[in-house]
């Protein structure tokens, strides 16, 4: 059989990349990477003041050789996920409860919505007080900034889903819990993460005011305590730190809309099937 | 396979101060297939809504093969007048939400209205006659003794619109469930039924048999009379 000749075409893809709104939007943060670089290389900036981009990649790597960073992550990490956990959870619950009986409603929706208006950090004394400086007071600080997203959205993204379709189900003979599981939940869940990604953004912020007023660990610890030293470039490293995860969350939001909402038509966009 | 005998004795609906049905008096046999025509906003839907068990009457009883209709109606299926469908269950899962019937069973009602190579989509890319189509199927795959239809055509072109009304009538020949078929066109309900309401202003007003032999044809003089009477009554009948 003789081969045919085959076109050569690049899949679309390869092309696309080439084109130049693909890393237009690169140049600016490079330029100012540089830029950046060179003004303390050459001394138009104290290293004292701001840390070369160098400096902080150097400051990290060492960091994780002396076995100091990976612990601080992983001590801030299991502080974030515990919280999220904890508050997310019960808020989660909670939502799912009132919003699908209205005997969970009146019990505890107006005193809860209440307790909503008060930011969680202006309790930061009054936990101290009662929980000391130790992980638990962390813990009760970033659960209670996470509980409240997650329980608004999910009451409301139960409460939001049509009527009409409850009916349906109850006519076309579903039980209460087939309606639950069927209809109520999957309906409220774009709601739902739209919760879980606001509570995400109050765990860090929370995360990171816990971290830098008291603690003996975590990356806050680690910054606080390079602030005394004078070491901008491990504080530089922190903040660092704390904005990838920041990222990193968002990324996992993405992810989990794209997972688990495939019938949304916003998914429509980029999906084939 | 067979339907229901449906008895509605005196009943009266209200909304609060709005008196929506006034005193309805009738009787469907089992296996009839009724038309309930009537000027927009004179209470179809609502005695639908009454018959499926969705609302209770203020007054009077509805009896289901005399027996007193409490709750939800679990010998019927209603169509609404929108299709309803679940935006996250794909066209074959909206067949048949509470999955009380085979795969084959679920094929097989797609395929009847037209829609098995579509039963992997999600419904927001159908159109909204191929969801009421769905929603069509959805009410008649568990093969119900009661079907309830609210305008179940009105979004659909006029070609499709003589199909489903065929494949209705077919359906209900192989499976005489007892119907009740709520529409704004006349001529429909004089082809598919074999008696024909009007409603005005909560009461029924005119009760006319169709007794014409089926398979029938749309440019009969008999159903051409029989249409001109009803469309004639709804026209004189006050508008809300
Ligand atoms: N839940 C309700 N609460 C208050 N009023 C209602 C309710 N449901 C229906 N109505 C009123 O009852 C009247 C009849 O409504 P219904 O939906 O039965 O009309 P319809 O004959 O189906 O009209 P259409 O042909 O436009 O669908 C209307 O005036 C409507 O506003
Ligand atoms: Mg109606």
């Amino acid at each position: 059989m003789t081969s045919p000749s085959i076109p050569i075409r690049f899949p679309k893809k390869q092309q696309v990349s080439f084109k130049i709104e693909n890393w237009l939007p690169w140049l600016v943060p490079t330029l100012l990477l540089l830029i950046w670089q060179f003004s303390v290389q050459w001394g138009l900036v104290s290293a004292r003041f701001l840390p070369s981009p160098l400096d902080v990649v150097q400051a990290s790597w060492k960091l994780t050789l002396s076995g100091e960073l990976p612990q601080n992550v992983w001590v801030s990490l299991g502080r974030a996920l515990k919280a999220f956990a904890v508050g997310g959870g019960i808020g989660f619950a909670l939502g799912l409860l009132n919003g699908s009986l209205r005997m969970g409603e009146w019990l505890l929706d107006s005193s809860l919505q209440m307790l909503r208006n008060i930011p969680n950090l202006a309790l930061i004394p009054l936990v101290i007080l009662w929980f000391g400086i130790g992980d638990e007071a962390k813990l009760v600080l970033m659960s209670l900034g996470v509980f409240f997203p997650m329980y608004i959205n999910t009451f409301y993204g139960i409460r939001s889903v049509d009527p009409g379709l409850v009916e349906m189900g109850r006519v076309y003979g579903l039980k209460p819990w087939q309606i639950f599981r069927h209809i109520l939940l999957p309906g409220a869940l774009p709601s739902i993460l739209v919760g879980v990604r606001f509570a995400l953004g109050i765990m860090w912020l929370t995360l990171i005011v816990a971290e830098t007023i008291a603690a003996d660990s975590g990356i806050g610890f680690m910054a606080t305590n390079a602030r005394e030293f004078m070491r901008t470039d491990v504080v530089m490293l922190s903040v660092l730190l704390y904005a990838l995860f920041g990222k990193l969350a968002d990324l996992i939001t993405k992810w989990l809309e794209w997972f688990l909402l495939p019938w949304h038509p916003n998914q429509w966009k980029g999906r084939s099937t | 396979m067979s339907g229901v005998f449906l008895d509605i004795q005196g009943i009266d609906k209200r909304f609060g101060d709005l008196v929506v049905l006034r005193q309805i008096n009738m009787q469907v046999k089992d296996g009839e297939f009724l038309g309930i025509v009537g000027r927009s906003g004179c209470g179809k839907s609502t005695l639908l809504r009454l018959v499926a068990g969705l609302e209770t009457p203020s007054a009077g009883r509805l009896l289901i093969d005399h027996q007193q209709l409490t709750g939800i109606n679990t010998a019927a299926r209603i169509m609404f007048q929108d299709a309803r469908l679940l935006p996250w269950k794909r066209v074959e899962e909206n067949v048949d939400p509470g999955q009380f019937n085979t795969g084959e069973d679920v094929n097989q009602i797609l395929e009847s209205v037209g829609l098995l190579a579509r039963k992997k989509d999600w419904p927001h890319i159908l159109s909204g006659g191929q969801k009421q189509r769905v929603a069509l199927a959805r009410a008649l795959v568990s093969n119900p003794k009661l079907l309830l239809l609210d305008e179940p055509l009105g979004a659909l072109d006029a070609l499709t619109r003589i199909e489903m009304q065929h494949l209705i009538v077919k359906l209900w020949q192989e499976r005489s469930f007892t119907g009740l078929l709520v529409t704004h066109d006349v001529e429909e309900a004089v082809m598919l039924c074999d008696r024909v309401v009007v409603i005005d202003r909560g009461q029924i007003s005119l009760e006319i048999g169709v007794n014409v032999p089926r398979p029938r044809l749309r440019g009969s003089t008999e159903i051409g009379k029989l249409c001109q009477v009803v469309l004639d009554h709804v026209l004189s009948s006050t508008a809300i």
